[in-house]
Formats: C-alpha cells, structure tokens, sequence
C-alpha cells in the first residue's frame, strides 16, 4: 500500500483525520448469550467532513456512538479496539478526562430526545450547565449563551422557553434543545444519532439546514446515523455501511449511491420506493437480518445474499479496498 | 371503476380534553370553557371502488382519527360515512355488525396490535367464527391457508405472535385483516416500524392482495416515497382538515397547496447529485387544541396574505379532479 504523509493514512486523505476508530468491538454480556452489537469496525472522520453510517436496525450504529461517547449501557463493554479522537485515545482516559472531552469535544444529539435531557431541570439550567462546566462561565453568561443557542437552532420566544421544562416542549422543540446542547460549546465533533427520525418532513428539513448552518459555521465533524439513504445522500461526505456489527461498505457518497458493490448496499438502494417505477412491485432483500444469539458461519449477509457461494458459508470476508477509496467485505471481490 | 365504495361529508370529530377530576370540578365552579382536539375539521373525501387513497400529512394531523372514523372503529362527532351506498355514520352498534366484515384495519405497530396469549392460527379462527364465515375445522382450514397468501408457512398456525420477526408480524395483522374477505382495509402506517428491505416485501405484498381480492385501500403514512409509490389518488392532511387532494400525479409534479409543496420538497431524495429546491418552513405544527383562525396553515405559509389570517378557505377544484383549499387560488374578492 501507498504511504501517505503522517497523521492522514485514510484513503480520504486530503482532510486531517479528526476520529479514527480501529476495530471496536463492543459486546453485551447478557443471560442468553453475547450480542456482538460492534465487531471489529474501522472508520475515520477528517476534519469537518461528515460520515453517514447506514444500516438496518440492530446493526449496531447507536452502540457505536455511544462507545465513542463511552456511554455503553450495562451490560455492555467496550473489549477491544481504539478510538483516536485528534491523536489521543479517548479509551484510556480515566473518568474525568472523559468527562471534559464529552460536550465539550464531542458531543451526541440522541436517538431518543427524551432520555438526553432530565426532566427535572428547566431547559436553560440544562444547557447553562454544560457550559459552565466546559467553559467556565458564571450563572448569568452561561444563561445569556444558553438563550443565543436556543435562537440559533429556531425556537421563538427563547427567553422564555428558557424557563420551560422539557415536557413543556413539543417533540421538534425538544429535538432542537438537544441540538442546542450538543452544539453549545462549539464540539469538533458531532454525533448525530437519527437526528431527525421522530420528526415530522417539515420539521425535518428544517433541522437539516440548521446542521449544515452550523457545520459551515463551525466546520465541526459530524457523524450522522440513519437508516434513511435519502438523508446521506443529502449531507454526508462519505458512508459506512453496517450489517449485524460489522462494516461491508465504505466509501464516498457519490461512488457508493452510483455503483454500490456489497450485495447488501444494492439491495438497501433497489428497495426504496421512489426508485421503483409506481404501482410496480419493489425489488426486496429476501429474508431477515440475523439473530444476534445466532450469527450466521462465514459472510454475515450469506443466508440472504443472491450471489453466496460456497465460501461464504465458511470464510468470513475481511473489510477490502477493491478500488481507490471503496472498501467492501465480499469474496465477490477476490 | 368509478364507483364510489366510500363518500365522507363534512366530517368531524373532537376530543374532549382529559383533565383529571380537579379540572373537572374547578370547570363546573368556575365556568371554564371545556378544551377540546379538533382532530378532524370538517373532511370530505371519497374513494373510488378498487382504489388506494393515499393520506399524508404529519403526526398529528388527524390521519388515523379519520380512517378510525371512516370505518367507525371510533363514533364521529358530526357528518356522513356512505359506504356502498348506504350511511353508516348513524348506525347503531348492533345494526354495524354487518358492515364490520367489510372494513378491517392494519396497524402501524405490529407488537401491540396481536395478542400474545393466543396461537395464530386459533386468532385466525376466532376471527372466522366470530363472523360467521366458517367454523371448527374447515376454519383451522382456511386459517393455515390465508397464512399462505401472505407469504408464511402452514406450519405456522401453532405459533405465537412473539416467535415471529417485525415484518412477519405484520404479516400476520395482514393475514387477520384480510381473513373475512373485506372490501375495504384502512392500512394505518403499516410499513413504518419496519426496516426497510422488510418495507419493500410488505408492500408488494398489500399491492398483490389488493389485484388478488379487489380491495379498496386508505392508505395513511408520513412517507412520501411509500404513498408516491402505492397511491392512485392522494390527500394530504394538515391540522385536521384536508388542504389538498387529487391524482399521485397531480399531487407530486403540480402540488397546489404551500403546505404540499413544502411536504413534497422536503422528500430526501436518494440522489447525491440530484439538485433540491427545498422550502424551508418557519415554526411549528400548531396545537390541535387552538388551531390558527382563518386558514390553519397561515402561520408557517410563505405566501401568507391578510385574508388567511381572518377568512378559512373553501376546497375548489383547480383543475379535473385535483382540489386545493388556499386562497392565493381565489380571485381577490371572491370566497
Ligand atoms: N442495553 C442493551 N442491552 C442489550 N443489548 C443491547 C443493548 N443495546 C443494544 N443492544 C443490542 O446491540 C445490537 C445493536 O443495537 P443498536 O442499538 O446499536 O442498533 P441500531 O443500529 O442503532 O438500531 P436502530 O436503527 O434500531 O436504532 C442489537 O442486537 C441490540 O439488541
Ligand atoms: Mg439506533
């Protein structure tokens, strides 16, 4: 392989990578057996570059986010890997230093709004917190900033709304208050877990723009998790794809929504029905994504994959580059 | 094909607003105005026999509120229901049984919506019996071969519905709803709670069934990209009221409505080159409990004129078929 110059060894190399996850493994050791939520995934985020990961739910996209926030619920455990966020492993920091690195550095908008923000605390006292805690202002400047962020992300009358608590908020309000807390101390990075989901279209496209406002404001890295094809399509760089813990595809947008090479990515792209022509019948991935207590032998996907052959369902395919920034985990690539 | 199996008039339904006993008696001390959600606001709409009617709107908007009220799952508040023909907005509980077979419903969440205690193929049964299609044997018959037409196996008629995965789940509501052989399915967003290499099986399924039995779908969903594929007419709600309603077609490449238009540009399109003209609204959905005087939408319309804030506009015909409600269609003074 090439060698690039220090600090960029990505094949997206024009950027300073920010994050680099090396083959995280987060497990969770539950009665039944062990759910293997992340296995082995490799990604990296250059400086203000957004990566979307896609994948079906229970792939293990929220669990990679929250190990990246090392916020893995019990009885989950981060076993093995590194996460470089600008040159430091943030797996080795003691609790502490990861506590100044969370909100400050990187910070997460979650997939449920609800479970962010306490309900016991009025909305400013919320985000006033965090900025008191990360950048050490009084009371009174952390209420004034805590106000300029609500008016930043949209919400009418923010003096006020200030003063409400989070169940006085509708669903889209509550989403923007947990935006405007993620981005209050200006974090290099930004993980966005279904940010918009919940939302309504209208809503939605409003809290798009106001991401790609701040990102040009800021040039924060953002990763955004979305089971959508049409949100990456909009507003990311570059995608991981994942399956059952695992990443088969990476690359950028624009190479991996034009000529999608693992089985699993073209199916994901055949069956949105916009693609389709109306009234037609939509192309289907057969099958069901795997138990998590019983993994498939060899290639993940092979049970439902129309081209499995034999080794499939003995040799595990490893995460490949098989053309200039396209990695894929497929033996049709051999 | 023109013929009507449903007409809706001038449909209502409120909500009374549940306060707990001491609003209740503070109310009747001090005369407090009893609040209530104007879920649907006056909807008229029909559907045409061997359709899909596609509802979009936003969460909230009143969608299932209708469809419930349309096969009287819930009691409107005031205006008609004519199904085939006859009105069944005023009939009595006993007097509806015999429509009950006709109109069935899919849920959107397929876990709540089966009962974990009973094996499908007895629920299958019961549902036969309980309509007086077939009984005892034959029913269990019949159960494992309705099975089969949604795609699942004989074999599981001895199963419970938590030995199933999402999308079969929804199969299984499928299979239920279509079991009496109905004429008319209210399919309250029943693809999206699934991921979406499930969605697409699902919905080739519902389309497949719909030629197979000649059925009539209300098609109700927030997704764009679903109701722009299944539909072949479309109405789009806001706030409780219909603003806009015509052929997919007319509704996705000439949308009147502000509302519409801003809906339709804010499908993500899965297309990295593709170019967006997104209308980006300003503010909220409104409450339902206060919806804006004049027209609901005046708050958040771009094009917003003095007259919307006072005066509601009425639906016109805009062209064949294709009614909008928004009086940038009205001349200055008419209406
Ligand atoms: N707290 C937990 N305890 C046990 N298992 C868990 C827990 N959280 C996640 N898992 C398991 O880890 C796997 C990955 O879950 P994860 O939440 O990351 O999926 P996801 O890709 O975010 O899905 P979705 O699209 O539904 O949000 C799943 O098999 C899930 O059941
Ligand atoms: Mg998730």
């Amino acid at each position: 392989m090439e060698v690039h110059p220090a600090g960029s060894d990505s094949f997206f190399y024009e950027k300073r990578n920010l994050l680099r996850i090396e083959n995280l493994r987060t497990y969770f050791f539950l009665e039944k057996g062990t759910v293997k939520a992340v296995d082995g995934v490799n990604v990296e985020i250059g400086e203000g570059e957004t990566l979307g990961l896609v994948g079906e739910s229970g792939c293990g996209k929220s669990v990679t986010a929250l190990s990246l926030m090392r916020l893995v619920p019990y009885p989950g455990k981060i076993i093995d890997g590194s996460i470089l966020f600008d040159g430091q492993d943030i797996l080795k920091l003691n609790d502490e230093e990861m506590r100044k690195v969370r909100g400050k550095k990187i910070s997460m908008i979650f997939q449920d709004p609800t479970a962010a923000l306490n309900p016991v605390y009025k909305v400013g006292e919320q985000i006033a917190e965090i900025l008191q805690l990360h950048e050490k202002l009084s009371k009174a400047e952390a209420l004034k900033r805590a106000k300029e962020m609500l008016d930043l992300v949209g919400i009418p009358s923010a003096q006020d709304r200030l003063e409400d608590y989070p169940h006085q908020l509708s669903g889209g309000m509550r989403q923007r208050v947990m935006i405007a807390m993620a981005l209050a101390c200006n974090p290099k990075m930004l993980i966005a877990d279904e940010p918009t989901t919940n939302l309504d279209v209208t809503i939605q496209a409003q809290i798009l723009e106001l991401m790609k406002e701040l990102r040009s404001k800021f040039s924060s890295s953002i990763m955004l998790i979305t089971h959508h094809l049409g949100l990456v399509a909009e507003m990311c760089d570059k995608v991981a794809v994942m399956y059952s813990g695992e990443i088969v595809e990476y690359t950028d947008t624009k190479t991996l929504f034009k000529a999608p090479k693992h089985p699993y990515t073209q199916g994901l792209l055949k069956c949105i029905p916009t693609v389709t022509g109306r009234l037609q019948s939509l192309f289907y991935i057969k099958g069901s994504i795997p138990d998590p207590f019983n993994l498939p032998s060899g290639c993940r996907f092979h049970p439902r994959c129309p081209y499995a052959f034999d080794r499939c369902k003995t040799e595990k395919p490893e995460l490949k580059e098989v053309a200039p920034n396209h990695k894929v985990s497929c033996h049709l690539y051999d | 094909m023109s013929e009507m199996l449903i007409q809706v008039k001038n449909l209502v339904k409120h909500f009374p607003v549940e306060k707990g006993i001491i609003f209740y008696l503070s109310s009747k001390i001090f005369k407090r105005e009893e609040q209530v959600v104007h879920a649907v606001c006056d909807v008229s709409l029909d559907i045409k026999k061997g359709e899909t009617l596609g509802l979009v709107g936003e969460s909230g908007s009143g969608k299932s509120t209708l469809g419930k009220c349309i096969i009287r799952l819930i009691d409107p508040t005031s205006g008609k229901i004519i199904f085939d023909g006859t009105d069944i907005s005023l009939l009595k509980r006993n007097e509806l049984r015999k429509y009950r077979r006709k109109m069935q419903m899919i849920f959107q969440d397929p876990f709540s919506s089966l009962n974990p205690r009973i094996s499908v193929g007895n629920m299958l049964k019961r549902m036969l019996e309980l309509h007086e299609i077939c009984e005892g044997k034959e029913a269990l018959n019949r159960a494992k071969e309705i099975l089969e037409m949604v795609g699942l196996s004989r074999e599981h008629t001895n199963r419970y519905p938590h030995q199933f995965s999402g999308g079969q789940k929804q199969r299984i509501a499928i299979a239920r709803a279509i079991a009496v052989n109905p004429d008319f399915i209210v399919a309250d967003e029943p693809v999206s709670s699934l991921d979406v290499s499930i969605q697409a099986q699902i919905l080739n399924l519902l389309m497949e069934l719909k030629e197979r039995f000649n059925l009539t779908y209300l098609f109700i969903s927030h997704d764009l990209g679903v109701i722009k594929h299944i539909s072949d007419r479309v109405a789009v709600m806001y706030l409780g009221k219909v603003v806009e309603r015509g052929s997919t077609e007319d509704i996705f490449s000439n949308p009147s409505h502000p509302y519409t238009q801003a809906l339709i540009s804010s499908l993500p399109i899965p297309d990295p080159e593709a170019k967006r003209d997104r209308i980006i609204l300003k503010g909220e959905v409104p409450s339902s409990l206060k919806p804006p005087e004049g027209c609901r939408f005046h708050p958040r319309c771009p094009y917003m004129m003095e007259r919307c804030k006072k005066i509601e506009p009425k639906m016109i015909e805009v062209s064949k078929d294709h009614y909008v409600a928004c009086h940038l269609y009205y001349e200055e003074n008419e209406n």
